[in-house]
């Protein structure tokens, strides 16, 4: 099983070689991936909606916990 | 094991120094709020087009910095949605002058307010005051050097953890400065404008970074050595519990208590026995988790209940991963589904904050449906935030017991349960209690005190500190783990139907307790003002 914690091997540059171009591969996906994503692509109609609204308010979506959602806390 | 080895456990064990290094940071930030220090711990900031934008903190001229004199010039009721718009203006974020008066839709602005806001901040002598402040708003400060200093001290304390633990302090700092620099990329990536209106918070983005590399070209040990995942999730999980604050609940109400109380352990534990006994899942703490995460709030309880269950990392992965896909599923399609209904706001506002994952989302979706449900949407979900302390407790004791418990040997004395305790449950409760019961009251008290230790201790400085040290969690356990082991986690595909059974158990006895609650069934109808 391949581990996640690989040694180098010396004879193993071809492998090395196609995991870096792995690496690099994903890292252009992900890069493509957040352009897409920057664009601000909004499904039409009701699916959309959401997206639409939060891109005119500004409205963050992402927080994981009541206080690091601005309308929730208090004025510092 | 020996009175002596008992002893040294408490600076040689990680689950010790999760509770001092995060008791540390809490004095901190205590010390410096009481002694009237204004520190503010870096974070990264909005941006749309610039990535370095991200690192500039926003002063640009908030809607609370209005001089509030200006409403006593404005006719009575438009200084009254002066006011308000002020105080909204705030806490809906960093808005410059300019587009919070063209921002008038959705707070009822109307035509004549904006006439008549624009009136008065175009005369001279308040221009001066709003020019004063946008030319404040025009020198943006850095962050670079608040940023690294806040990521050294950590890696500092962490060091010294690492080092009495008995571990290899120079690996782990080689490997602390690339989990930091992949962790603030996550940030950076999480906070561009259209990806946080889609919902893809930092740990999708912290993960996904530290999969690609493990799963490329493999983590090298040194790497490794600076992933440090339990201590950095043990530690962010007691500065959590100084987020939970039982003096909120006093002002939430009882119709949002009774949606999210009754609703959540009830969805928990049914989950649990599904996952447990019909699908015969082997680990319960895979199921424990993914229930955690679809009864409670998504990512910050399954990473509680995953660090109190001693749960593997893949299947922390697989429940996150799992609740990332479907907050943004059921953010999108809910809001249209009780607007095509016709589903009374109050109602749509209680369902969605008791069953969408996550507490950003819920906001989002919540404010689609309008003022008033967004605000019901928010308590529920405030309210099921603040029962992650008490699951994560309830989980931790049941696994110490119960569920890890040989059957057939003897029942475990107090000493022995208190010995396989895990030791952060100890100071997240610890750092809830003395932060409900002592500070706030040392801070004045009631809703004053309340307000005080939110805005200068967990705003200022705990909740950004938690961000990070989750973010290096994820891009830790993205470090640590690969495809293969995640895609064994699947089995057959049965925590994916867990979840699904169990959000669709969650969507209909929390729609059956809104009604009750917020329909007029059993309660007089409520009128938000």
């Amino acid at each position: 099983m391949r581990s996640v914690n690989r040694q180098s091997d010396p004879s193993d540059h071809p492998r090395r070689f196609a995991d870096w171009a792995k690496l690099i591969g994903g890292a252009l996906l992900l890069s493509l991936v957040l352009i897409l994503l920057m664009q601000g692509y909004a499904p039409p109609g009701p699916a959309g909606d959401v997206f639409r609204n939060n891109l005119r308010n500004r409205i963050d979506a992402t927080p994981l916990f009541y206080t690091e959602v601005e309308s929730l806390m208090p004025e510092e | 094991m020996s009175t002596a080895e008992r002893w040294s456990s408490l600076w040689k064990k990680e689950d010790w120094w999760a509770v001092w290094l995060g008791f540390g940071i809490l004095a901190f930030a205590v010390a410096a709020a009481a002694l009237g220090y204004s520190i503010k711990a870096p974070e990264i900031e909005r941006w749309a087009d610039n990535p370095l934008d991200a690192f500039f903190s926003d002063v640009t001229v908030r809607v609370s910095d209005w001089p509030s004199a200006l409403a006593s010039e404005l006719p009575p009721e438009t200084a009254d949605r002066f006011k308000y718009t002020r105080k909204v203006g705030y806490q809906q974020g960093r808005r410059t002058l300019s587009e919070t008066i063209g921002w008038k839709s959705r707070y009822q602005m109307d035509d004549a307010d904006r006439e008549a806001l624009l009136a008065l901040v175009t005369e001279p002598a308040h221009r001066e005051a709003i020019t004063s402040l946008y030319e404040q708003s025009q020198s943006p400060r850095a962050n670079f050097v608040a940023l690294a200093i806040l990521l050294v001290a950590l890696g500092a304390a962490f060091a010294v953890a690492v080092y009495m633990i008995g571990e290899n302090v120079k690996q782990f700092t080689a490997g602390f400065v690339v989990v930091s620099l992949l962790a603030i990329l996550a940030y950076v990536v999480s906070t561009q404008a259209a990806v946080s209106a889609y919902g893809l918070p930092y740990a999708m983005w912290a993960l996904l970074l530290g999969l690609l590399i493990s799963n490329t070209t493999g983590t090298p040990s040194w790497l490794l050595a600076g992933s440090k995942t339990e201590l950095y999730i043990k530690t962010g999980l007691v500065l959590l519990g100084a987020e939970i604050l039982f003096g909120k609940i006093v002002v939430l109400g009882a119709r949002g208590l009774m949606v999210a109380w009754l609703v959540t352990p009830t969805v928990l534990i049914f989950m649990y026995f599904f996952g447990t006994r019909t699908l015969k899942i082997s680990s319960k703490a895979l199921v424990v988790v993914v229930a955690a995460a679809t009864s409670v709030c998504g990512v910050s309880a399954a990473i509680a209940t995953a660090a109190a269950s001693r749960a593997k990392k893949e299947e922390l992965t697989l429940a996150v991963g799992m609740t990332l896909i479907f907050t943004v599923l059921m953010m999108v399609a809910m809001p249209p589904l009780i607007k095509a209904v016709g589903m009374n706001e109050l109602v749509g506002g209680a369902w969605m904050g008791g069953t969408i994952d996550a507490t950003g989302a819920v906001v989002a979706a919540g404010a689609l449906l309008g003022d008033n449900a967004e605000v019901v949407a928010a308590v529920v979900k405030m309210i099921q935030n603040i029962l992650i302390g008490v699951v994560a407790f309830f989980v931790a004791i049941a696994w110490v017991t119960k569920i890890e418990r040989d059957p057939n040997a003897p029942r475990p004395s107090a000493m022995e349960i208190w010995y396989r305790f895990p030791k952060f449950i100890v100071g997240f409760v610890v750092a809830s209690l003395v932060f409900s019961f002592i500070l706030i009251p040392a801070f004045g008290g009631g809703q004053e005190g309340l307000n005080a230790v939110e805005s200068d201790v967990v705003g200022a400085v705990t909740k950004t500190c938690r961000g990070w040290l989750f973010c290096l969690a994820f891009v830790a356990i993205g470090l640590e783990s690969n495809f293969r082991q995640l895609a064994a986690q699947l089995a057959g595909g049965k925590p994916i139907m867990l979840y699904i059974v169990g959000q669709s158990f969650n969507l209909i006895l929390t729609l059956i307790l809104a009604y009750i609650a917020f329909g007029g069934w059993l309660f007089n109808p409520v009128i938000l003002e």
